[in-house]
């Protein structure tokens, strides 16, 4: 059995399991017909050419760099031509070649297109071009993504992910330009072959890749820092519930820990940020200036996906056809489109209320988040839950130790009160932790 | 399927690579050659190696030689990278030197292409950059060629060879030093008032290996003054009341001859009427009494025309162009 129908073999009994044809113990006694140290992918091979080609192709730029007058320019161009040229032709062979060395082939593929930006840099060079310089990391990076869906590689792809960024960013920080194919490309080409290739790696540097992107093609100034805001908002609650329809029947399972782990992230910075009167009051705040049709764009598009994303996960898991496994988040999860309304209505209302009234909404949603996170880590006996909201439910406090009581008997009073909570907290776990490991015994 | 697809791309990876260098090849053996004057510095690039930054006097365009009414329309946002063309014309000395600005490409002539940096209102110059902005080098050469601009008070300008295409892509084909170096020297009056610019000498030196001779016209006309708009914060001030209106004949004792290595100093008495400069309100002032400290001067040599100097004994040994002072103002000099 080749690496290729092996993978496969995997996310069928992957998604054979989730499907609920087979039970946790037959998946696992299928698996272990077909042990993945024979055939699974040679990880090892793969990671230690790909290192190995982007060291190797820095080093040749570092070395043209020196500019060494003793080669004359004609032997400069020969030299990168022919590397790249060499390079790709060897990953060629390879790459088509004998099984066994396929992931050699790519790691060498990859030198070719490390080598293929040298050559731009050193063009560069030998004719002493200084022209428009995001330029290079374009070519270079359609180099790379050509690559990767020629081959469906996905060191190639994680390359022209990391060049598209810094384009999309050189552009932005440098020429004030935004560009908006680069979160395009990203989320929709990249994240095709990550989706195909079923790669929770690519799909890691995918989502980062086109979050940051994005970030650099929202309009920014003093009146529209809100925009930006409310964007990430929206997005951190789209990955979430992208998170939850991963573990739809035929989707791509694996995702849904990589979705929800770059969802959660955000989300939760955006809430805790959202939780101080003076920074929500900035954040919805957008001065009265006329809004522009980029305004509406940026607003309403990751808004758009949160609707039809959460809708369609409420159908979903009504049907049926979504089960809450253990250790995924339960009612509270709903909280987080509650979250973008909430933040739609501000800034709705944003010229007219300030303080208080636009925060308080946000600590009430974090406190109830937390305090269903922790409830149901001690009720199930989960450690993650339980751990990760006690920590969010201290960092709340300390935020608001500073901000909302003055007085030094309210705050030895509230920190009393939140260690109780943790302490009954720890009890209630051991406990529940217990009960389950009496129940598994049996 | 995958491996044509492969294959295309290596194709195209190389194509890309051979046209970036075919195209400046194309150029640099059938474009126009012109030679640019520009002051080097030399930082280093983490891709590219050492190089030297240059900074060209054809990058700095009073807004007064831009042609067409799109400046006024377009905000200064826009200005940035915008596609310029500049048209050029040959000065005596070999170096070209801008007659003027434009959107559209000229249907003629000799002309760059560029792109403009952003335009802050209400400045009178427009910066242009021609993708000629660096000239990489081994570290070793690139420090070189900083020690050779700079010798002792002397600055000497840098000419870059250009060679340029008809549609005004521009490829750097080498570089000649000038053979005259400048250098600026200003005094100041003495204290209470020590930031008080009272008067600049300018020293002209051969450092060619062949006799020159440069010209000191009796009356001070070789010598002008000019606002340096581009490092300029103000343009409603510091306007040179101009040269006079009569100048006297050229001599044979205007003319110096310098053996290699040697210098001629002319200095300007600032406090001077015929070197003042405008104040807002219409009336004139000696630098000294500006009242912003961000207004910058350079002195200008220009060299008499050849057909000017075709009577005199030492005709042939003259100087032909035009050299720059370090830029200078209220109690300092750059």
């Amino acid at each position: 059995m080749n690496a290729d129908v092996y993978e496969w073999l995997r996310r069928e009994i992957r998604n054979w399991q989730s499907d609920g044809l087979i039970s946790c113990e037959q998946a696992e006694s299928l698996q272990s017909k077909y042990p993945a140290e024979r055939n699974g992918r040679p990880w090892g091979m793969i990671i230690f050419s790909c290192l190995g080609a982007i060291i190797v192709g820095l080093g040749v730029i570092l070395l043209l760099a020196y500019n060494w007058d003793a080669i004359p320019k004609f032997a400069k161009l020969a030299m990168v031509l022919g590397a790249v040229a060499i390079a790709h032709i060897t990953g060629f062979f390879l790459k088509f070649g004998e099984a066994r060395y396929r992931a050699l082939g790519e790691g060498i593929s990859l030198l070719g297109t490390m080598l293929f930006g040298a050559g731009i840099w050193l063009v560069a060079q030998i004719y002493h071009i200084d022209e428009h310089f995001p330029n290079a990391f374009l070519i270079w990076g359609l180099g790379a993504l050509g690559m990767a869906l020629a081959i469906d590689s996905i060191p190639q792809a994680i390359l022209a992910a990391v060049l598209l960024v810094v384009w999309g960013g050189a552009e932005r920080m440098g020429f004030e330009t935004p560009v908006w194919v680069v979160p395009v490309a990203i989320a929709f080409i990249l994240g095709a072959l990550a989706w195909r290739r079923r790669s929770v790696i690519l799909l890691a540097v995918v989502i980062p890749a086109s979050l940051l992107s994005y970030g650099f093609t929202v309009p920014l100034g003093g009146d529209s820092s809100w925009l930006l805001f409310s964007t990430f908002l929206s997005l951190a609650a789209v990955l979430i519930a992208a998170s939850r329809l991963s573990a739809y029947p035929g989707n791509f399972a694996a995702a849904g820990k990589v979705f929800g782990f770059y969802g959660w992230v955000i989300f939760w910075l955006m809430l805790y940020l959202m939780s101080f009167p003076g920074l929500a009051h900035h954040f919805f705040y957008w001065y009265g200036y006329p809004l522009r049709w980029t305004h509406w764009l940026f607003g309403l598009i990751p808004l758009s996906l949160v609707v039809g994303l959460w809708s369609g996960l409420a159908y979903l898991k009504k049907a049926g056809k979504i089960r809450r496994e253990e250790g995924d988040p339960g009612w509270e999860v709903y909280l987080v489109p509650l979250t973008v309304v909430l933040g739609v209505v501000d800034l709705m209302s944003a010229q007219s209320v300030a303080g208080w009234i636009v925060a308080g909404p946000f600590n009430l949603v974090y406190i109830g988040m937390v305090a269903a996170m922790m409830a149901r880590g001690c009720s199930e006996g989960l450690l993650k839950p339980t751990a990760i909201g006690s920590v969010l439910l201290v960092i709340l406090v300390v935020a608001r130790y500073f901000d909302l009581f003055e007085s030094q008997l309210i705050r030895g009073l509230v920190f009393v009160a939140i260690g109780a909570v943790l302490l009954v907290e720890g009890f209630l776990f051991t406990r529940a932790r217990k009960q389950k490991e009496g129940r598994a015994v049996q | 399927m995958r491996a044509g697809f492969m294959l295309l791309v290596i194709v195209l990876q190389l194509v890309v690579l051979g046209f970036m260098a075919g195209e400046r090849e194309w150029i640099l053996h059938r474009g126009q050659v012109i030679y640019l004057r520009t002051a080097p510095l030399d930082p280093v690039d983490p891709f590219r190696g050492s190089y030297v930054r240059l900074d060209y006097d054809i990058g700095h365009i009073p807004t007064n030689l831009v042609r067409g009414g799109w400046l006024g329309k377009t905000t200064d946002r826009l200005t940035q990278e915008k596609r310029v063309y500049v048209s050029l014309k040959q000065a005596e000395g070999g170096v070209a030197t801008v007659d003027y600005l434009s959107e559209e490409k000229p249907a003629e002539g000799l002309f760059l292409r560029g792109k403009l940096d952003r335009y802050w209102r209400p400045s009178s110059v427009l910066t242009v950059r021609y993708g000629l902005e660096a000239f990489f080098a081994q570290p070793d050469k690139a420090k070189q060629m900083e020690a050779l601009r700079r010798r002792g008070e002397i600055q000497v300008p840098l000419e870059m060879e250009v060679a340029v295409s008809p549609k005004g892509i521009s490829v750097m084909k080498g570089f000649r030093w000038c053979e005259l170096g400048v250098g600026t020297q200003i005094e100041m009056a003495a204290p209470p008032t020590n930031r008080e610019i009272r008067a600049v000498t300018i020293t002209l030196m051969n450092v060619s290996s062949n006799a020159l001779a440069v010209v000191d016209r009796r009356d001070g006309g070789s010598l002008s003054l000019e606002n340096d708009e581009a490092r300029s914060w103000r343009n409603d001030e510091g306007k040179w009341v101009g040269p006079r209106q009569s100048p006297l004949p050229l001599t044979d004792a205007d003319v110096i001859l310098l053996k290699p290595g040697e210098s001629h100093a002319m200095k300007v008495d600032l406090t001077k009427p015929e070197w003042f400069v405008s104040i807002p309100g219409g009336e004139t002032q000696a630098i000294a009494r500006l009242q912003s400290f961000g207004v910058m001067f350079r002195l200008i040599y220009q060299a008499p025309s050849a057909e000017e100097c075709r009577s005199l004994e030492k005709a042939s040994f003259i100087w032909h162009g035009k050299l720059v002072s370090s830029a200078f103002g209220r109690g300092r000099v750059d």
